[in-house]
């Protein structure tokens, strides 16, 4: 895991193959192995130690070095911690808000599924959907837009 | 199998968190002892209770997430179920989270041990809707499982009923079935066999051990510690384990976890309805609030300030009044009848050693339980854990974790309970660093000493300036001494941090009121006869040889106080503050007193008349650095359990005090303050 994807928000699964990138011992032996999902809660407010949720065990918290060691895989974003996409692309994969938040996506054509191809960060986000749609939100709406990497 | 004895065994055994200590709170309630584990610095309690007059004694092992002897703790537990294997294992579960709790009650039922197995905090799983099958468990792992709540002792009964059939109807207990990979197996079997043929005395079965000493080097080393026989197997474990993890292409400390959780995984989707979230949710928003990114710090400081002023405006009162009435008592029993015709030197023995002593250790106690008081509530409310996620950065840039400030920062009010309360800190490594790092700090005794200075040699509006560069060089020094301790690894290596936080809960007084207890009575017993016997050492040197005046230039004191001038002189410190130091070594706020005695009648006009405020600083300064007190060397030592931690921390005051003293005076005659 790279320094520069140690989001607050964004998901990530363990992953070891066979590598250098050891899951430290105590974790395994707290039953975070291979395949453990994990999402960063928060980093300390002098930075250097994160505290993250694992399904398995709970709230953890461990200090970046120990989390840079870590082979991982990010699973989901909020599309506001992105600053573009051009590479590769997303789907959404979850709204955070209510009821009147999905309505509201729903009428700009943002649906759970949607594939998001392109993006650029410029006064608010504008989205470049299927058929060359261009959508454009607002960064507080931004943080409620999770995504997911889409392999190729 | 337990077979019908007198004495009856049961240990404690779960991973942290689960509320395992409530639990041995509520069965043992104050019939508790606390000791060290054999050799290291990590605390032992061991308490007795009664089912039907069967008495039994319970032992709360450290919570570890394995046996594996990597970690100081887990090698505790291993040590102890090897050396002196118990009647009866309980292993404590998390109702909410039975996954993590599974790992070690399934590695514990491996050694084939009577096992309870016993699900705390039922109250909170049912809260969040979770419904757990308790016969499914029991079934699967084929020993009895005990729903309970430890807060409020619901299923204890039936918990003690479960100890009592198994005392008086013992039975064999089968291992849970455990899938493992087959060349793994096949390895574990292979030097089982070979452990069966070397005929070992210990009552655990060949393939428990085999599976012990395969897992890892740590594990083989250790056990082959507890078991020398196990040498000649040795090196056929390390082939046979290498040649293991060649064909699964991992480590098998790895292979074994995984398996264990694999089984806990399917335990769980067996036993368990319903879906619990990772977090609390009462959990989260508080913590949105106490560990926010901007108001989080600005919080813990106004936590730490309350905490601070709660335990030091409430207890160095009471402290003063106990040592006041110690004077008093002092004071009445020079004049009382019944010493009346003794010699004046065995009066003074009895009155200025013996009861000095004792009245330094009792006037300890109103103190110790304020601040264990204080710290178990910040401990048992879970903020603790969120304190030292806040802090770490800064302290780990000295090589330690974020809960170690706090026992510096308590430091500053008391050294000794700060020192004690080092106890809470996650490695021995910690806890060494903390402990010689807190006798920098400036407590309040110390303040005393400085404010009594100060008034004589500076202007009332210097006066504040100077106690405030005291305190700001008392925090450097710390730092300073911490990084020099960080580089050249003085502990070890520190441990990796990777703490859980639990949700937030709310103390119970119980629980608080036993620790406090068992606080002061640990103090007691481990530190008042080494307090005692350095104040009577003072009074020896201060009194002897028979016929001079206390402290006079005549006295040992005195006569030492000349003979180290030399070393003092380059410091601007004269004879008769040596003397005080002496004193000072009992505890500084009898050192403005012991000046009364040194100097005669009014020492402020003596002094102002022959020191220069720059002596009178750099006297100051070696007081802040030097020995703080016998009661923290006492404590030192009790916590750290050896004599050279003790030793080297009385060696690097003193040589630190005598450093920074001598480059301030120097530096500061070289300006032309002299």
């Amino acid at each position: 895991m790279k320094k520069s994807e140690i989001i607050v928000d964004a998901e990530y699964i363990i992953r070891n193959r066979n590598g250098e990138n050891k899951i430290p011992q105590r974790l395994i032996q707290m039953g975070v192995l291979s395949g453990s999902r994990f999402r960063i809660v928060r980093i300390a407010p002098m930075g250097g130690t994160v505290e993250v949720v694992i399904d398995e065990t709970g709230n953890i918290a461990l200090r970046m070095e120990e989390l840079l060691h870590l082979d991982c895989e990010l699973v989901a974003i909020p599309l506001s911690k992105i600053n573009d996409i051009k590479n590769r692309p997303f789907r959404i994969k979850e709204f955070k808000g209510g009821f009147l938040f999905k309505q509201k996506m729903d009428n700009r054509g943002l649906a759970i599924g949607s594939t998001i191809f392109e993006a650029e960060k410029n006064q608010g986000f504008h989205l470049k959907l299927d058929e060359d749609k261009i959508v454009t939100v607002g960064r507080g709406e931004a943080s409620k837009i999770i995504l997911k990497p889409v392999n190729k | 199998m337990i077979t019908k004895k007198k004495n009856i065994t049961i240990a404690l055994a779960s991973i942290p968190n689960t509320g395992k200590t409530t639990l041995f709170n509520q069965l043992t309630g104050s019939h508790q002892s606390v000791g060290n584990w054999a050799g290291v610095s990590v605390e032992k309690k061991v308490g007795t209770f009664k089912i039907d007059e069967i008495p039994i004694s319970l032992i709360d092992l450290p919570g570890t997430y394995s046996i594996s002897a990597t970690s100081l703790e887990e090698q505790i537990v291993s040590g102890y179920l090897f050396n002196s294997p118990p009647d009866i294992v309980i292993s404590v579960l998390d109702a909410r989270n039975l996954y993590r709790s599974l790992g070690l009650t399934l590695q514990l039922a491996q050694s084939g041990l009577p096992i309870i197995a016993v699900v705390n905090m039922m109250d909170e799983a049912r809260r969040e809707g979770l419904i757990l099958d308790m016969n499914r468990l029991s079934e699967h792992l084929k020993m009895p499982v005990i729903p309970i709540v430890a807060r409020t002792g619901e299923g204890l009964n039936e918990l003690k009923q479960t100890i009592k059939d198994l005392i008086n109807e013992p039975q064999k207990f089968s291992r849970p079935n455990l899938s493992w990979p087959p060349v793994m197996e096949s390895a574990i079997m292979e030097l089982a066999r070979k452990i069966e043929k070397i005929d070992i005395p210990s009552q655990f079965d060949d393939v428990f051990i085999a599976r012990r000493m395969i897992e890892s080097k740590d594990s083989a080393d250790h056990i082959t510690k507890i078991i020398p026989k196990l040498l000649d197997v040795k090196d056929e474990s390390e082939t046979l384990r290498k040649k293991t993890e060649k064909t699964l292409k991992t480590d098998l400390p790895t292979a074994c976890a995984r398996c264990r959780f694999n089984a806990a995984r399917g335990l769980v989707a067996e036993a368990a309805s319903g879906q619990v979230e990772a977090s609390d949710k009462t959990t989260e928003r508080i913590d949105n609030i106490l560990m926010n990114k901007f108001i989080g710090l600005p919080l813990f400081f106004v936590i730490m300030f309350l905490m601070f002023q709660g335990i030091y405006s409430l207890g160095l009162p009471i402290q003063d009044f106990l040592s006041n009435l110690f004077v008093q008592l002092s004071d009445y029993l020079r004049t009382a009848p019944v010493f009346a015709g003794l010699p004046t030197l065995f009066k003074s023995f009895i009155i200025d050693g013996i009861i000095q002593g004792v009245g330094i250790v009792i006037s300890f106690f109103p103190l110790i339980v304020i601040f264990f008081v204080f710290m178990s509530i910040i401990e048992d409310s879970g903020y603790m854990t969120r304190a030292a996620f806040l802090m770490d950065r800064l302290m780990h840039s000295i090589g330690l974790d974020g809960k170690a400030f706090i026992n510096i920062l308590l430091g500053y009010g008391c050294n000794v309970p700060a020192i004690m309360g080092t106890r809470i800190l996650s490695s021995r490594h910690n806890r060494i660093i903390t402990m010689l790092l807190i006798p920098f700090t400036l407590c309040s005794a110390r303040m005393q000493v400085f404010v009594f200075f100060v008034a004589i040699l500076f202007s009332p509006t210097q006066a504040p300036l100077v106690l405030l560069s005291l305190y700001l060089f008392s925090f450097v020094v710390v730092i300073i001494v911490g990084l020099f301790m960080k580089i050249f690894k003085f502990a070890g290596k520190p441990e990796p941090f990777i703490i859980e936080m639990p949700p937030y809960r709310r103390p119970m007084v119980k629980t608080v009121a036993i620790r406090a207890w068992q606080e002061m009575k640990g103090f007691l017993n481990r530190a008042s006869t080494l307090i005692v016997l350095g104040v009577v050492l003072v009074w020896i040197l201060t009194n002897l040889p028979v016929g001079v005046a206390v402290g006079s230039a005549d006295s040992w004191a005195g006569i030492i106080g000349h003979t180290l001038l030399p070393i003092f002189k380059p410091l601007g410190i004269v004879w008769q503050e040596i003397v005080a130091l002496l004193f000072g070594f009992v505890a500084k706020e009898i050192v403005v007193g012991s000046l009364a005695v040194i100097y005669g009648a009014n020492p402020a006009a003596h002094i102002s008349a022959t020191i220069t405020p720059l002596q009178g600083l750099s006297f100051m300064i070696f007081t802040l650095l030097y020995t703080p007190c016998i009661a923290t060397i006492a404590t030192i030592r009790a916590e750290s359990r050896s004599w050279k931690i003790m030793l080297f921390s009385i060696v690097l005051g003193v040589s630190l005090a005598w450093i920074f003293s001598f480059t301030f005076y120097h530096t500061g005659m070289l300006l032309g303050f002299g």
